[in-house]
């Protein structure tokens, strides 16, 4: 039963319609209240029911506004954001809800999302030092001295900000991951085309060379010169290079400074590229490819190695044609155990128990992972038993592939945040254009991937963000393995 | 000949046993007239910026034509490897200029391990030979086999071990660290170990044995001729000599000595360099142990010494303790306390226990046992008979003169 309206309550709390619409103007001042008062919570404090808890700004217009908020009493979320003297309505804010038990414990509703995250841009912002964030009218947030972030930076703190959602059960944050996808992909193709590459180093002394090895580093360059050890004695003879791209590389002149002393003792074909910033590993791949003079491509991760006293088999692989297949090859964990004999995707319906939305979510396992199979097992049948008659993919730890066949299946994709996912996307429209994929489990190699470092909090939401991508562009590729067949592969 | 050491360090920019050894070695060599030696010590600039000289790799050290120094500013010290390109070069020239036809390498840190290849393939035919000084290649705690958080010597070290020390290390980097190292030493003609117990250790390691040979570190004696030993009038007066770190024990000799302290007198004299590397909590652990000792306990701290005056404080000291809970590469010490005629009383740990043999020319005891080492400071107190038994089973260490012939001998059957 719907309740009398007390107009009369209405006008003697709020003077300014009192004195617009004269205190027993009830019919006007129902419809106002209707159109505007409720939702401005007229008689009560919105401050009560919302709060903003991380505010980002960038340089560029955008803004991540997180916080909770009682959506049964705060029905719409209207913002405003004044930078200086100028007022920016937004009228589409990006709002994601997502599960926060800790205020949802405290507001007494567990059947509605409170957690909010909103991520929307000004155009053509105009800095200036003061913002306010108003929502319906009341300020949320204000700050005399904002910092404006670049752009690399603000996505960094805004995939850390929203990094709660990838915590959560992925039934219950696919909804979420699929709103905000597309606001950080967008940022992210800005911000790939801010990126640049510059050659700092280079030792190229052979005039041909029938192969390239890309080896994309992010930040650290811990491991390369151990990896360039192992590798010496055949880069020094082999007509190949190496095409080395640093992604937000650390001391760049130390790096460059080492590996002109390390071709001093082994004189290797080496060109080193650095990116203004982090350009993902796509697009460092992609960009390695594009400067690489060999026919072959090799892509390999900086932690991968060749197993103690088996270069020969890892030479093999590094010298084999691959044809018009894309080839990848066993990797071991550095305890000699197996890791990967390839990769399948499979998938699962996931469901949102609250509201009963079901999702498809993709997810890659490596065939092999487990298994008791050692590098130096002669035997190798038990680790590509499951694999096959299978559609297989590879990781890009380790890939070989003619540069033309690369360029034809359109490279790395760029649209994944940073990183992940982009090899299995490449693997499942590679086979769906016809392409072969080869697991050559004669090659064995380590890949220390650090098993005990863990993820960042922008890291671990990139990830997801990824996942979902990747999950929604092929949820109906013919090449999943069924949930059924998911309980028995390895 | 031309025999090149190549040294961490050079006694006279920093003193250390194994640049004492080095640099022994190579007077010797120098000393040989078959042989023209010369010396290339590694160093630290940004520690000893006075020997380093902008844009020389390699300088001279003064008031020496045959003995030269490599001032590095970066080390990877997890690595053991420099890769600077300015020092390539010259270290390049270096050894094409002047063809040494042995290159005696006793350590990594400073000279980095890719020297061994630049060496190779520079001088494709030289021979390698390289002394093991600690455990360095095996142990990145300071090449000590002590694990800090159990106090006690390492027995394993598989890569996933060496994490329980180094939490934010993880088995991969450890397994990458073997990885060098061994890959370095492949370049290598032959090792010497200055004990059978290092030896052992590096051979569960890795190396084949016939690639490790032992020859005790040779020392230079101070003994005066016709120099005969005494002790002080109540015989209690233990000494430690060595560097007052964790691993060294001195937490143990001054538990024991405490509890000795409650059957009869006993003065403890400490010379101790290094202090400050000890940890904080090492050093409050031991003014703890300090400030409870018994009036009957004397106990004196009194600094560094060297190896221009060990020789006369050894001779304050009645017994040389040697607590350490590290298993010992050598123990310098013991030769400097066998010069000096002083009994040892040593933890059974490393090489130690490779020299000392119980009773007969020193006491023995198991590392860390602050109860057996006390029992044996008890037993050992105003005993004159004991201790002239003791001394009178002394021998002196093997001379820097002999210890090169062995190298030599070495040398030629390679």
């Amino acid at each position: 039963m719907r309740g009398s309206f007390l107009h009369a309550l209405y006008a003697r709390t709020n003077a300014d319609i009192a004195e617009r619409f004269g205190e027993n103007a009830k019919a006007k001042l129902e419809d106002h209240y209707a159109r505007y008062g409720a939702n401005e919570l007229r008689g009560g404090s919105v401050a009560d029911h919302i709060r903003a808890e991380t505010v980002f700004v960038s340089d560029s217009g955008y803004i991540l506004v997180s916080g909770w908020a009682d959506q049964r009493v705060l029905t719409q979320l209207h913002f405003s954001v004044e930078v200086g003297y100028l007022c920016h309505d937004i009228s589409e804010p990006n709002l994601t809800w997502y599960d926060r038990p800790d205020v949802a414990q405290k507001i007494g509703d567990t059947e509605h999302s409170c957690g909010y995250v909103a991520l929307f841009k000004i155009s053509e912002l105009a800095v200036h030092p003061r913002i306010c964030i108003r929502v319906n009218g009341t300020t949320i947030h204000e700050e005399q001295l904002t910092r404006f972030l670049s752009l690399e930076m603000f996505m960094d703190r805004a995939l850390g900000a929203c990094a709660a959602m990838a915590e959560l059960p992925i039934g219950r944050s696919f909804q979420s991951g699929k709103k905000l996808y597309p606001v950080f992909a967008e940022l992210w193709e800005l911000l790939l085309k801010k990126t640049r590459f510059a050659e700092v180093f280079s030792h190229q002394k052979k005039a041909t060379v029938s192969r390239s090895i890309i080896i994309t580093v992010h930040r650290k360059a811990d491991m390369l010169l151990r990896q360039l050890e192992e590798l010496a004695s055949y880069l020094q003879e082999a007509d190949t290079e190496i095409i080395l791209v640093g992604n937000d590389l650390e001391n760049t002149a130390r790096v460059k400074e080492a590996l002109a002393a390390f071709c001093q003792i082994f004189p290797i074909d080496i060109t080193l590229f650095v990116c203004t910033g982090n350009s993902g590993f796509s697009a460092a791949n992609n960009f390695g490819a594009e400067r690489a003079r060999g026919e072959v491509l090799i892509f390999m991760n900086p932690d991968i190695f060749p197993p103690d006293g088996m270069l020969d088999q890892a030479v093999s692989f590094l010298e084999g044609d691959p044809g018009g297949a894309l080839h990848g090859a066993a990797l071991y964990y550095g305890d000699g155990m197996l890791m990967h004999s390839g990769m399948y995707v499979t998938h699962e319906a996931v469901v949102d128990q609250r509201n009963g939305a079901t999702n498809n979510a993709l997810r890659v396992e490596h065939f092999g992972k487990g298994l008791v199979h050692r590098v130096e097992d002669e035997d190798h049948s038990s680790a590509m038993r499951m694999t096959k008659g299978r559609p297989l993919l590879v990781t890009a730890a380790l890939w070989k592939i003619r540069a033309d066949v690369f360029e034809a299946a359109g490279g790395f994709p760029t649209e994944y945040i940073v990183a992940y996912y982009e090899d299995a996307d490449f693997c499942l429209r590679f086979l769906e254009s016809g392409g072969e994929i080869i697991l050559d489990d004669s090659s064995r190699w380590l890949h220390l991937e650090g098993v005990s470092k863990p993820k960042s909090a922008s890291v671990r939401c990139f990830m997801w963000l990824n996942r979902i991508h990747f999950s929604e562009k092929f949820a109906q590729s013919r090449f999943l393995a069924s949930a059924e067949d998911d309980l028995v592969l390895l | 000949m031309k025999y090149l050491t190549v040294s961490l360090y050079h006694p006279r920019v920093m003193k250390g046993g194994a640049q004492y050894v080095a640099k022994d070695l190579h007077d010797s060599a120098d000393s040989d007239p078959e042989v023209e030696a010369i010396m290339l010590a590694g160093i630290d600039a940004r520690m000893f910026p006075s020997y380093a000289k902008t844009g020389s790799s390699i300088t001279a050290l003064p008031d020496s034509r045959t003995e030269f120094l490599l001032p590095g500013n970066n080390f990877n010290d997890f690595h053991h490897v420099v890769y600077d390109p300015r020092r390539n070069k010259a270290i390049a020239r270096f050894l094409e200029d002047r063809k040494p036809d042995v290159i005696h390498v006793h350590h990594s840190l400073w000279i980095g391990l890719e020297f061994l290849a630049l060496a190779r393939k520079v001088l494709p035919d030289v021979k390698i030979i390289y002394t093991l000084h600690e455990y360095l290649p095996i142990c990145y705690s300071n090449g000590q086999l002590y694990r800090k958080h159990e106090r006690g010597v390492c027995h394993d070290t598989s890569p996933d071990q060496c994490t329980a020390c180094f939490p934010h290390l993880t088995t991969d980097d450890f397994m990458l660290r073997r990885r060098g190292f061994q890959r370095a030493f492949e370049l290598v003609d032959h090792f010497v170990s200055p004990s059978a117990y290092l030896r052992e250790r590096f051979i569960r390691w890795g190396l084949a044995p016939e690639r490790i040979s032992v020859i005790a570190n040779g020392h230079k004696r101070s003994r005066p001729k016709e120099w005969k030993p005494n002790h002080s009038p109540d015989l209690n007066v233990f000494g430690y000599f060595g560097q007052f770190v964790n691993a060294k024990g001195i937490d143990v000799l001054l538990e024991a000595a405490s509890k000795a302290a409650r059957t009869c007198e006993i003065e403890v004299k400490i010379y101790g360099g290094n202090k400050e590397y000890a940890t904080e909590d090492y050093v409050e652990h031991i003014n703890a142990i300090v400030e409870a000792a018994p009036d009957t306990l004397k106990i004196s701290e009194l600094g560094a010494y060297s190896r221009e005056n060990v020789f006369d404080l050894m001779t304050t000291v009645d017994w040389v303790v040697v607590p350490s809970v590290w298993p010992e590469t050598f123990g310098l010490v013991v030769s400097e306390a066998w010069d000096a005629r002083r009994p040892v009383i040593a933890s059974k740990v490393g090489g130690l226990q490779n020299r000392i043999v119980d009773q007969q020319n020193g006491f023995l005891f198991m590392p860390g046992s602050s109860s057996q080492l006390s029992s044996r400071i008890v037993s050992c107190a105003g005993n004159s008979d004991l201790w002239h038994e003791i001394v009178d089973g002394i021998e002196d260490e093997v001379s820097a003169s002999t210890a090169w012939q062995t190298h030599r001998k070495l040398l030629d059957s390679l």
